[in-house]
């Protein structure tokens, strides 16, 4: 998936580099084994028998009996796998999204995203069992990595900021910020020129977004799983179970 | 539509405890994050804050410390000895100097007079010994004819014109004579020996010459001896004065204090940005929340002039500046990060 909009703002530039890693790298392992933990919603092609099967669980999720309407595309990646099915994505597709360009549009969506992925690492450590036998070892360690990566980045950078304060102040993190944006934007230009970074550097705002990132969005998602506002959008008129005329 | 999920009391109550549970983590990093930027704006400026340290006597740069006054400490009792060494052997030198200072005179006046004295006696002597040369000749002439004397003795023995007695008395006088020509002989000889000794430079002369170049060769290395060793003397006795003061400047160091005091001592470190607050008197204020609810836990007894570098306690940054000796009523303050000097750095 192509970022549309590169170079809106230092936010596009750094989801561009984000979104172009994680599908052109992150994602390959997932897709070697035919386990991608979670395909985005609006790209997502599924069995229609499946869907069926699968749709009454996705309807009757619910936190402690309130109603989760977020992360659909995530729970059913997850169930689809559960039932024995691989997912994969098909990178010779090029679709193109436009990402927020501003800060709190991102914000939100990614506490979004942040919750989806917290709610799924809770199903995932409660059905666990479940997965050992069916699932292939790469699934699993991608469905408890990431989830638990967001925690301890969120206690590094308590740790980080309790015992230097100013770690994050330091040279270190942003040159390895450009350094890296710098070879990312350089792979980009070169293999998806259509969303070439004009400034590479912008990478270096990372630094701050991740900081941010691990800080308040995930003490926020675990704090506010209770909730069911998309913040970026409002879902209405959902249609009925079983519905399949639009 | 979604069907609304019945939720049981049990879900209610869990998700009561966790909107209270959240709730209060989220006002909790709320709270963290306000005062992490409190905390760091606070310590960017303000200019009375203290690190308090402990010193222990086990500390390497206590010990090293200790160690090197113990070790400046024996140099000077080893230069001391060196230095009193010197002084008796310079005594020493310099009696002898003055001994070889004295006979040397003596020895010029007797070359001299008996050169002289040979000047004089030498050519008289060349005299007489030529005169003696002269008579031995004559004497020789003589006894040249007492062969044929002899010969007629013994011709008249034999014819008995003389008696045996009488041929033995005056061979014997012959002999003697004989005798008497050689001892002149021998005299001569010496003689020559003698005008030789007075009129050459001989090897005796030669021998006191060398003797006269000896002793003044001495006193000239004693000179040199003894200006090395007042040299010497001067340096260490120097070198004992600047120990002396290192030693003193040394004892105003907190390591020296540290490690000579029977009583625990308390220190702080402070930056050089806040070296307007350290004023010796100055109350010092230690807090329960790193800067609020501050209480007085002491004074700034001393200042100490050496730089040291320690780590910024909040920043974790390296900075310079200078230890001070702090009297603290409460001893646990010694463990606080920061202790404040002068006034409370907030109104409480």
């Amino acid at each position: 998936m192509g970022v549309r909009n590169p170079n809106d703002s230092v936010i596009t530039a750094i989801q561009t580099v984000i979104y172009y890693s994680a599908f052109q790298l992150y994602k390959i392992p997932e897709n070697w084994t035919r386990s991608i933990c979670c395909i985005s919603g609006c790209l997502f092609a599924i069995r229609r028998e499946l869907l069926l099967e699968i749709e009454p669980a996705i309807r009757a999720r619910n936190w402690f009996g309130i109603p989760v309407n977020q992360g659909e595309d995530r729970f059913l990646t997850h169930q689809t796998l559960l039932r024995g099915y691989g997912t994969y994505i098909n990178n010779d597709a090029l679709c193109w999204t436009t990402v927020p360009n501003t800060l709190p549009v991102l914000f939100k969506q990614q506490l979004r995203w942040r919750r989806s992925i917290v709610r799924d690492f809770f199903f995932t450590v409660r059905t666990l069992p479940q997965h050992v036998w069916k699932l292939h070892p790469n699934t699993i360690f991608t469905l408890v990595l990431t989830p638990l990566g967001a925690v301890v980045g969120l206690l590094v950078v308590v740790t980080m900021l309790t015992s230097d304060p100013l770690a994050w102040a330091g040279p270190a993190p942003l040159i390895t910020a450009l350094g890296v944006g710098a070879v990312l934007t350089w792979v980009i230009k070169k293999y998806s020129a259509k969303e070439t970074v004009t400034h590479p550097l912008a990478f270096g705002a990372y630094v701050a977004w991740s900081l941010v990132s691990s800080l308040f969005l995930t003490p926020l998602a675990l704090c506010t799983m209770d909730s069911a506002d998309w913040g970026t959008r409002t879902k209405r008129h959902e249609v009925p179970l079983g519905n399949t005329n639009r | 539509m979604n069907a609304p999920v019945k939720q049981s009391l049990h879900y209610k109550l869990v998700i009561t405890l966790y909107r209270v549970f959240a709730v209060t983590v989220l006002y909790l990093v709320l709270a963290g994050i306000i005062s992490y930027a409190f905390v760091m704006g606070f310590y960017a400026v303000n200019s009375s804050w203290a690190a308090p340290m402990i010193l222990s006597a086990a500390d390497e740069k206590s010990l090293d410390f200790r160690q090197k006054l113990v070790t400046s400490q024996q140099t000077i009792e080893d230069l001391k000895v060196d230095t009193k060494k010197l002084d008796s052997g310079m005594a020493e030198m310099k009696k002898h100097r003055a001994a070889l200072l004295a006979l040397e005179p003596e020895l010029q006046r007797a070359i001299v007079r008996e050169q002289t004295h040979n000047r004089t006696t030498g050519p008289e002597l060349a005299t007489l010994d030529r005169q003696k040369q002269a008579d031995n000749l004559k004497t020789q002439k003589v006894l040249a004819q007492l062969k044929e004397v002899e010969s007629n003795i013994t011709k008249d023995l034999a014819s008995g014109l003389i008696t045996q007695g009488d041929a033995a008395t005056q061979l014997a006088a012959l002999n003697q004579a004989k005798g008497a020509y050689t001892d002149s002989k021998i005299a001569e000889v010496l003689l020559t020996d003698s005008v030789l000794d007075k009129t050459t430079t001989g090897t005796n002369s030669l021998d006191v010459l060398v003797k006269q170049a000896e002793l003044r060769s001495e006193v000239a290395q004693l000179d040199v001896a003894l200006n090395v060793a007042e040299k010497q003397l001067q340096e260490e006795s120097q070198q004992i004065d600047r120990l002396r003061q290192a030693i003193q400047t040394a004892k105003q160091s907190p390591y020296y204090l540290n490690a000579s005091g029977e009583k625990t001592l308390y220190f702080a470190f402070i930056a050089y940005d806040n070296q307007a607050s350290a004023v010796a008197g100055s109350p010092i204020y230690d807090c329960y929340l790193n800067m609020v609810a501050c209480r007085k836990v002491g004074t700034l007894k001393q200042i100490f002039a050496g730089e040291e570098t320690a780590i910024h306690p909040i920043f974790k940054t390296q900075i310079r500046g200078f230890l001070v000796q702090m009297n603290l009523d409460h001893a646990e303050s010694a463990k606080s990060k920061t202790v404040f000097l002068g006034r409370k750095p907030v109104l409480f």
